[in-house]
């Protein structure tokens, strides 16, 4: 019966290992219970029963601490939500083109059509993975010139990626601010888009109607990049965390407004300009999560000073 | 408090297990010994702590499976005997650090 109680412990500490690590940590676990059991029933002069063994797990640590006190066995690529985001969107690109081959061979007369469409996808998709790859090689460059251990090094990454006024995140988000206002002031006009899904004709995505929009867009870049300085400058960081969630629901008005003018090349076809829509409807939802994150953000600042949920943490 | 008695703890206990292990040891000998120089280990958190040390190459192991049940024994490496070194050293700085500290103190009581 007391089998049954030290294999749901054990089970329980080692659950989410590797199967090595497991087996290893299992048998030392299991080792150790016995061990402390058979003393403590000693001291009572009875060999290992139910009741020593309850003694033993009690005073152990409940299973999931335990567990979160092993080494982890994730490596960079396991735990980055980049590498998970190219191995997704890796999936996918193969998904199309499995059914690009299908249909090939199934109606190849009616498939020259979808077919375009289909590699038209892939290779967004592939230019998708190769910017995070890039994106994940970057960042992986950049920790690695630390002269720490691997996990050390693992997570000291997360905890800056997840942080928004560590250096590595303002870096970035200053980097995407500064490409934003090169788009809008500079490459807009001239960014192609297939004026339809079929004929593979591209045409200028916007129409001169966007101009209206580049001041604002401007502005707005902009006090992204002061609110990101802010970030690494001020002590509070409730202040442009504050900030930043004002950014978010001015982005929302403007996204709005763009929907509404739909400042986009009339040449579009109409399938297309529904896409945008969908895209810009799509943006103005998520756009309006960030900001109700970003405030929740702002009161945890507020009221621990930082990310914390208690003053014990 | 807690969490500096932790973090020191930690610090420590790695210390302290290097210099047990200059001797072959299983786990819940380690413990008992702990216990003899006066110090609790929580049952259980030495593991952890053991497995760490080898992941470093501070200390190797070996199981041995003919007694009345499965043991993994840890030995202190070469590379762990350095280690301690510098850590003993590091230690000693900083109590007599805080001895001057604590010196200090009392005279200006």
């Amino acid at each position: 019966m007391y089998e049954r109680l030290i294999d749901e412990y054990v089970g329980k500490v080692t659950k989410d290992m590797g199967t090595g690590q497991r087996e290893e940590v299992g048998r030392e676990l299991k080792s150790h219970i016995y061990d402390s059991a058979e003393a403590t029933a000693a001291k009572r002069g009875a060999g290992i029963d139910e009741a020593a063994v309850r003694e033993v797990l009690a005073r152990m640590l409940p299973p999931e601490k335990l567990a979160a006190m092993y080494p982890s066995r994730e490596t960079f690529l396991t735990k980055s939500s980049v590498w998970k985001a190219v191995q997704a969107l890796a999936g996918i690109a193969v998904a199309f083109l499995l059914l690009a081959g299908i249909l090939s061979f199934v109606a190849p007369e009616a498939a020259e059509v979808p077919v375009g469409v289909i590699l038209s996808i892939v290779m967004a998709l592939a230019v998708a993975i190769i910017v995070l790859a890039v994106i994940f090689f970057t960042i992986y460059l950049y920790e690695s010139r630390l002269k720490m251990t691997y996990e050390a090094r693992l997570r000291r990454l997360v905890k800056s990626l997840e942080h928004p006024a560590s250096p590595l995140v303002v870096g970035m988000a200053i980097a995407l601010a500064a490409f934003g206002l090169i788009f809008v002031q500079c490459l807009w006009p001239i960014i192609p888009f297939p004026a339809d899904f079929s004929t593979g004709r591209w045409v200028p995505l916007f129409s001169p109607a966007f101009d209206t929009f580049v001041p604002y867009y401007t502005l707005w870049l902009v006090a992204e990049i002061i609110v990101q300085i802010l970030y690494l400058t001020l002590r509070n960081k409730w202040v442009p965390s504050l900030l930043e969630t004002g950014l978010s629901l001015a982005s929302v008005l403007l996204t709005f407004w763009v929907l509404q003018v739909f400042p986009f090349n009339p040449e579009l076809s109409t399938p297309v300009q529904t896409s945008i829509k969908v895209l810009l409807a799509l943006a103005i939802l998520g756009t309006l999560v960030d900001a109700a994150k970003k405030l929740w953000q702002t009161a945890r600042f507020f009221m621990y000073g930082d990310l914390k949920n208690s003053q014990a943490e | 408090m807690e969490r500096f008695e932790t973090e020191v703890r930690r610090g420590m206990m790695k210390a302290i297990i290097l210099c047990l292990l200059e001797q072959e040891h299983y786990g819940y000998d380690i413990i008992k010994s702990l216990l003899e120089v006066g110090i609790d280990v929580d049952d259980g958190t030495l593991y952890p702590i053991l497995r760490r040390l080898e992941d470093d190459k501070l200390v190797a192991s070996r199981w041995e499976t003919s007694g009345p049940r499965p043991r993994k024994y840890y030995v202190i490496t070469d590379h762990g005997r350095e280690i301690r070194e510098k850590m003993l050293a590091s230690l000693g700085s900083m109590n007599a650090a805080l001895e001057t500290m604590k010196g200090r103190i009392r005279r200006e009581d």
